[in-house]
């Protein structure tokens, strides 16, 4: 009986510990969309973009951010706080290289609760566009974007505090032209 | 006077004989130890053994806690430092860029392009090596990869800092495309909703 009472004394105590580790490292990875199924696309794309930035590459990168040249203190203010940016972008030479099955496994990861898609524009012409947060309350944990297109796929995953609006007005700064995409500006009254 | 009492000397008193027999049984009967089967015996050898893999654990603990407190100490330290420096010159945050003559000699002929960064490196590695080592020794071991490790370091910094501004425009221009095709910029395009799914 003695034993017997121990034993189940240390299951518990396993129990425990395995539940807490459960949780710490589902905290941990909240937000975070497992993109290691698409891999299998490298082979069949042209062009193949991987950008993989943990918390620690992003605070190692953050310090290297000048304070003094307003748009590097503009990008380090977007990316105070957060916990990795992931970035996975395919493009290939012929539509139909790809299936939207193919991108099934991040869509389902998408359907999540945790997630809300917040805008989704599409056509057949120029593909879709689909934005998803995930938030607590007011504050924002992460983003993703999955945009696609006949020749292209792009998921971005970014974990943390993520401020829309700057994120948005970022395009075109640094020096680097416009990815073709313009700012919706006020038309001007004609005289 | 009778001493039987304190020596058993002399003529015992009658009393004293009956008292004595009526307690002999009670007095000390020397015999070897006898132990009860019932008492289990392999409880002995466990404690040891429970004993031995504690310490064992421990030690593999302390180890490993040694290590990664020797290798943080050695590199995360100059990363901190390095922050409190920024890239356009050294004196905020009250760093100031007075290298000691030491510094200069190590500072490598590459590292002229930030020489505040490499300074700072230089010195926040140095200390906490040095901490290290005084704790050991008492002596102060300069060690011979400090500049290796700040290269390393700036270079996969550098590395990030291009793949972090490549990740942030492409999720821009992706933001932007769908705000712009949301507000019809894309008259055949469809904001189809803004809700959860699922």
């Amino acid at each position: 009986m003695k034993s017997l009472s121990k034993t189940s004394l240390r299951l518990g105590l396993f129990a425990v510990f395995v539940m807490l580790g459960i949780a710490a490292n589902t905290k941990a990875q909240a937000g975070k969309i497992e993109m290691g199924q698409l891999d299998f696309l490298a082979g069949k794309a042209s062009q193949t973009v991987d950008v993989n930035i943990d918390e620690r590459l992003m605070q190692l990168t953050a310090r290297f951010l000048s304070t003094k040249d307003p748009d590097e203190a503009k990008v380090r203010e977007i990316v105070n706080g957060l916990k990795g940016i992931y970035v996975k972008s395919f493009e290939f030479e012929h539509e139909g290289d790809y299936s939207p099955a193919d991108i099934e496994s991040i869509r389902s990861q998408l359907r999540n609760p945790a997630w809300s898609r917040i805008v989704n524009v599409s056509s057949k012409k120029e593909g879709s566009v689909e934005v998803y947060l995930m938030t607590t309350g007011a504050r924002v944990d992460g983003l993703a974007v999955l945009a696609t297109d006949p020749k292209e796929v792009t998921i971005v995953n970014i974990i943390g505090p993520v401020d829309l609006e700057k994120l948005t007005q970022l395009e075109g700064q640094f020096g680097v032209p416009e990815l073709g995409i313009e700012q919706s500006k006020p038309k001007q009254k004609k005289d | 006077m009778n001493d039987y009492l304190w020596d058993r000397s002399g003529e015992p008193d009658k009393d004293i004989q009956r008292l004595e027999e009526i307690l002999a049984p009670l007095g000390y009967q020397p015999k070897p130890l006898e132990i009860p089967a019932s008492v289990p015996a392999h409880r002995r050898r466990f404690l040891p053994a429970l004993a031995i893999a504690a310490t064992i654990t421990l030690m593999a603990l302390a180890v490993g806690l040694w290590f990664s407190l020797y290798r943080s100490r050695a590199i995360v330290p100059s990363q901190t430092n390095l922050a409190n420096v920024p890239a356009e010159n050294g004196k905020e945050n009250g760093l100031q860029s007075t290298p000691s003559p030491e510094t200069v000699r190590a500072r490598p002929t590459n590292e002229k392009t930030n020489p505040q960064l490499a300074d700072a490196g230089h010195r926040a590695t140095g200390r906490a090596l040095h901490t290290t080592s005084e704790r050991r020794s008492g002596k102060v071991i300069r060690p011979q990869h400090q500049p290796e490790a700040i290269a390393d370091t700036r270079a996969e910094a550098e590395a990030a800092k291009d793949q972090l501004m490549f990740a942030l425009r492409l999720v821009s221009s992706k933001l932007s495309l769908a705000q712009k095709r949301a507000q019809g910029g894309y008259p055949g395009n469809l904001m189809r909703n803004q809700h959860k799914v699922g």
